[in-house]
């Protein structure tokens, strides 16, 4: 029924109501979460007094359908119709290459990093020091997901949003409730199970694995630690699987996999579909971190309109609309009143203090033995 | 007698057999666009999952600027670069059927580079070496970067059309007073037609479909379509997407229906070109 | 591959062939020659030089070391087991694709170019193209729900009988190629088509005014002229096929490795340009290597039914020449 409402209250009746008064009522009045059609039940006016010396323009480089297009709108409306440009990549490494490859050629105002990526483009020279002044609400960030290994001080960054590893499993395939890494593993073995697991197509989250499930730091460079990870993945994970696949939501729903390692956005888009089918596991004991972050381009054509636009989104209002958007935590304090009341599997956006200790952000400096292992599975999983 | 064109064969056994079995290719090829057509009015929120019946992301797709502008930089692009691959390869083609000779063996051997590098070697490749030579425009560097393995595709297929069509025809012209412009428009032209329109079928296919090298090569605000779409799907494939490409393929459709009156015009098979030559046959 | 010498080059008489002879015989093909030489040739060396350098330390800022050169990631590249297996495996999947390519396109080329109306020829040809300029991902989740345990073919081939159980084809092996002979039949059918389609009816009417049966017409009279096209598109499917990992990836899940992932994953995953610009190398190499092998073959083939078929037309009479547009047969 939710459902119905929320497809017929179309956006632009929606924002014609103005201010983000009304919107609160009608959003009290139907419920329901950023399901659905897509269209998001939060949309906030932009933060007021934006600097008026901004640039004209502003390019962001990101991923696509990454940011609420109505923030987009109401951010280039306050600001004198200042024309966002939106490019796209679909892989880190990919958009860093064409970066440092284009050098200040670029054209990028604002590139939109997985943390563990920040140092190198720091030291390629890619990315200049933010100046906090033009970031009031810098402060609204949670400090627990701020000083991370990659970027001490957030000198560079501001985190976008945030996300975990875990897994999803069918109740009907899996008897026993799950709750770690070890019930990953028994899982896949089970009868009904096998050959119908899918693990993410990310080197660090399948080689994590072994290294979460046997309490080793997965960022750890040591050999013998490689040894025993390829040991255990292609003794108890190789040969249960079925594919290697970061988005397997569909194959969840429609049966070609009884149980996948997800990313927690992803995850919670399969329990809005089918809540009684699927259960989630939040890694343990131990699991990833990742957060993609807001930087500036040392090359930035339009620094102004960067700050701007950085600090727009800061705002917990603004940072409501884009949480119900993409379905991922921002990090900034105070979004939750923002979003509807009964936003469905919160839990998996808002994690408990005991799920964020399992966190253990990641690095690149077992890169290219990571990689090795994983095309070794790869290969071994082919026969 | 070579007038007979078999019109009025009836459907022998061979024939319907091919007839099936045409049929079948053409299911074969539409099948999983009948999925994406389908999926296009799936009212739920990600593609992939059917929840319903609604037009809802037809009016999603209209309305969002990121999938309009990448879908005409795409096709701009698309235009462009299969021009500039058929006019080189169709040269190349005819070069390679009648004037073979010492250089065809290297020239090949570049041609078969071209189409085994694999996409994100020639994506870095072609990256740093427009930025080498100061080209900032980024519909240019899409042109040049999809341009490069559509010709060889080009190439190959004009030449395996010319090959064996030796210059009779055309010297027959030269005999007759034709200039030698007016003999390649009037000769060669019509003989290596279905070839070209093969090549720039399949030149604006790759350029429209390209992801890896697009990727590199595209600068602020030139992203294409594909590259969107395989960004895209790490938040979720929409319906949006799938709404767009129903009216493409909409749009197509009817773009074919006029090219085909286009072609009943100036398509001339062999044997008609023959035919007006040499009187009628 | 050989394209036609002899009668289409210098033999030829007439003041327009004199004319044209002064010019190099590779004139026409200049214009790609240079473009591919000044926006294809040079880029890729970059990447052989590339090749010889190493994946910097992760501080210090670079991408690729170029001071120390070595051939250490040939050795690396050539002495992986992994990439070893991985391209046999790829060489399968793509040589079967190939095969069977052709075999699904050549009678639909042949009925295109034989059966069909003049008119409407080039329609059809548009209509086989159109399906490929839906976004190439959703066409591929399209097969994915095409070929779901869930959808509807697999519950109409249940219906029927067909099927014993649900359509279990997603992430195997099967998928995989389903998936390269969709995306690659296009570049089969075109070139036949256009190969084909210069053949003058009349002279396969001569053949069988001769007597000849329908199936010796067809080999000795349609074949032969078809074959720059069947060359053409074997080398079109085959060759980037060999480098191609992405549909396999998306349908073929575990199985669908390939060994243009592996030089990806090295471009991308792991930062490791040198390393990778040495596989693409390798890659690169071995396939022209398999093509030269079954050109060399190919020819030995042609040779030894070229020197059967002597014997045979000695007996048989002549065969018709490679002028199909002369329309010199025609009785």
């Amino acid at each position: 029924m939710a459902d119905e409402l929320r497809i017929l209250v179309d956006r632009r009746r929606f924002l014609g109501l103005g201010g983000a008064g009304v919107a609160a009522l009608v959003l009290a009045g139907c419920g329901g979460d950023g399901g659905g059609d897509g269209r998001t039940q939060v949309t906030a006016p932009p933060v007021a007094k934006a600097p008026t010396n901004l640039e004209g323009a502003l390019n962001i480089y990101t991923w696509a359908d990454y940011q609420n297009p109505d923030n987009v709108k109401n951010f280039s409306k306050a600001n004198k119709n200042l024309k966002v440009k939106i490019d796209v990549y679909d892989s880190n490494e990919a958009a860093i290459a064409k970066l440092e490859l284009s050098g200040a050629k670029a054209g990028y105002d604002i590139v939109v990093p997985t943390g563990v990526y920040i140092p190198q483009m720091v030291a390629k020279g890619l990315l200049q020091p933010l100046d906090k002044s033009k970031l009031p609400n810098f402060a609204k960030l949670d400090p627990k997901l701020l000083n991370q290994p990659w970027d001490p001080g957030n000198r560079y960054s501001a985190v976008k949003d945030w996300g975990s590893t875990g897994y999803v499993y069918d109740k009907t395939l899996v008897t026993e409730p799950l709750s770690d890494w070890a019930g990953f593993f028994r899982a896949a073995a089970a009868k009904g199970v096998s050959g119908k697991v899918a693990v993410l197509d990310a080197p660090a989250d399948v080689t994590g694995l072994a290294f979460w499930r046997e309490g080793i730091d997965w960022n750890t460079t040591n050999p013998a630690d490689f040894q025993r990870a390829e040991q255990i993945l292609t003794g108890e994970l190789v040969p249960h699987l079925k594919a290697f696949n970061s988005f397997p939501r569909d194959g969840l729903l429609n049966g070609e996999y009884a149980l996948a390692q997800m990313w927690n956005g992803d995850a919670r888009q399969v329990l809005l579909e089918d809540p009684d089918r699927f259960a989630w596991v939040l890694g343990a004991p131990k699991t990833e971190l990742w957060v993609d972050n807001w930087t500036i381009l040392k090359s930035a054509q339009h620094p102004q309109a960067a700050y701007a636009w950085i600090n727009n989104v800061l705002d917990p209002r603004v940072s409501a609309a884009e949480i119900d958007y993409h379905g991922y935590n921002t990090a900034v304090i105070g979004t939750e009143e923002f979003l509807p009341k009964d936003l469905r599997q919160k839990e998996l956006i808002y994690f408990t203090e005991d799920e964020k200790a399992r966190f253990v952000p990641g690095s690149v400096a077992n890169q290219d033995q990571v990689t090795r292992l994983y095309n070794k599975l790869k290969a071994a999983a082919s026969k | 007698m070579s007038a007979r064109r078999g019109r009025r064969r009836g459907a022998d056994g061979p024939t319907l057999a091919l007839r099936v079995w045409a049929v079948l290719v053409f299911a074969f090829l539409y099948l999983p666009i009948l999925f994406v057509v389908l999926y296009s009015f799936n009212r739920g929120r990600f593609l992939l999952n059917w929840r319903g019946f609604g037009t809802n992301w037809y009016r999603e797709a209209l309305q969002n600027g990121d999938i309009r502008s990448t879908l005409t930089t795409s096709l701009v692009v698309g235009a462009l670069s299969s021009l500039v691959a058929v006019v080189l390869g169709s040269l190349a083609g005819i070069a390679l059927a009648r004037r073979a000779g010492r250089w065809t063996r290297p020239f090949l051997l570049l041609v078969f580079l071209v189409l085994v590098t694999p996409e994100i070697v020639d994506g870095i490749s072609y990256l740093i070496w427009f930025v080498r030579l100061n080209l900032g425009s980024g519909l240019l560097r899409l042109t040049i970067g999809h341009s490069v393995f559509s010709s060889a595709v080009v190439a190959l297929i004009v030449q395996a059309r010319m090959a064996g069509l030796d210059e009779s025809l055309e010297e027959a012209a030269a005999d007759l007073g034709a200039t030698p412009a007016r003999a390649f428009r009037d000769v060669t032209l019509p003989l290596m037609l279905p070839a070209v329109l093969a090549g720039g079928l399949l030149s604006f296919t790759f350029s429209f479909d390209d992801v890896i090298v697009s990727t590199f090569v595209s600068t602020a605000g030139t992203t294409t379509l594909p590259v969107y779409v395989f960004s895209a799907l790490r938040v979720g494939l929409k319906g949006d997407l799938a709404a767009i490409s129903t009216l493409t393929l909409l749009l197509t459709l009817g773009t074919l229906a006029v090219a085909a009156l286009v072609l009943r015009r100036s398509g001339q098979s062999a044997e008609e070109v023959t035919a007006t030559l040499t009187g009628g046959g | 591959m050989s394209a036609a010498p002899g009668p289409g080059g210098a033999a030829a008489a007439g003041p327009g062939a004199r004319r044209r002879a002064r010019l190099p015989r590779f004139t026409l093909a200049a214009p790609a020659w240079a473009w591919y030489l000044l926006f294809f040739l040079l880029p890729l060396v970059v990447i052989a030089v590339y090749s010889l350098g190493y994946k910097p330390p992760p501080g210090s800022g670079g991408s690729i070391g170029l001071d120390r050169l070595s051939l250490d990631n040939y050795t690396t590249a050539l002495g992986d087991e992994v990439f070893a297996s991985t391209f046999v495996a790829t060489l399968r999947v793509a040589a079967l694709g190939t095969a069977l390519c052709l075999l699904i396109a050549f009678p639909v080329a042949y009925w295109l170019a034989t059966r069909v109306d003049q008119r409407v020829r080039g329609l059809l040809l548009g209509l086989l193209i159109v399906p490929f300029w839906t976004s190439y991902l959703l066409r591929t989740f399209g097969w994915r729900l095409a070929l779901a345990g869930r959808g509807f073919p697999s519950e109409i081939l249940q219906d029927l009988g067909i099927l014993s159980g649900p359509l279990s084809l997603l992430d195997t092996r099967l998928a995989v190629q389903i998936g390269v002979v969709y995306n690659y039949l296009p570049l089969m059918i075109f070139p036949l088509f256009v190969a084909l389609d210069r053949l003058d009816p009349a002279l396969r009417e001569a053949s069988k005014d001769l007597g000849a049966s329908r199936l010796r017409t067809f080999v000795q009279v349609t074949l032969p002229l078809a074959m720059p096209g069947i060359v053409a598109g074997l080398l079109l499917v085959f060759i980037p096929l060999s480098g191609e990992y992405v549909t396999p990836a998306i349908l073929g899940g575990a199985r669908g490795l390939m060994a243009g992932s592996l030089v990806a994953s090295q471009f991308l995953e792991a930062q490791n340009w040198a390393l990778g610009s040495a596989m693409a190398m390798v890659l690169i190499a071995m396939v022209l290597l398999t093509i030269g092998v079954l050109a060399l073959v190919g020819l030995g083939v042609r040779a030894l039914v070229r020197r059967a078929r002597r014997v045979d037309l000695a007996a048989a009479g002549p065969v018709p020449q490679a002028r199909p547009a002369a329309g010199r047969a025609a009785p």
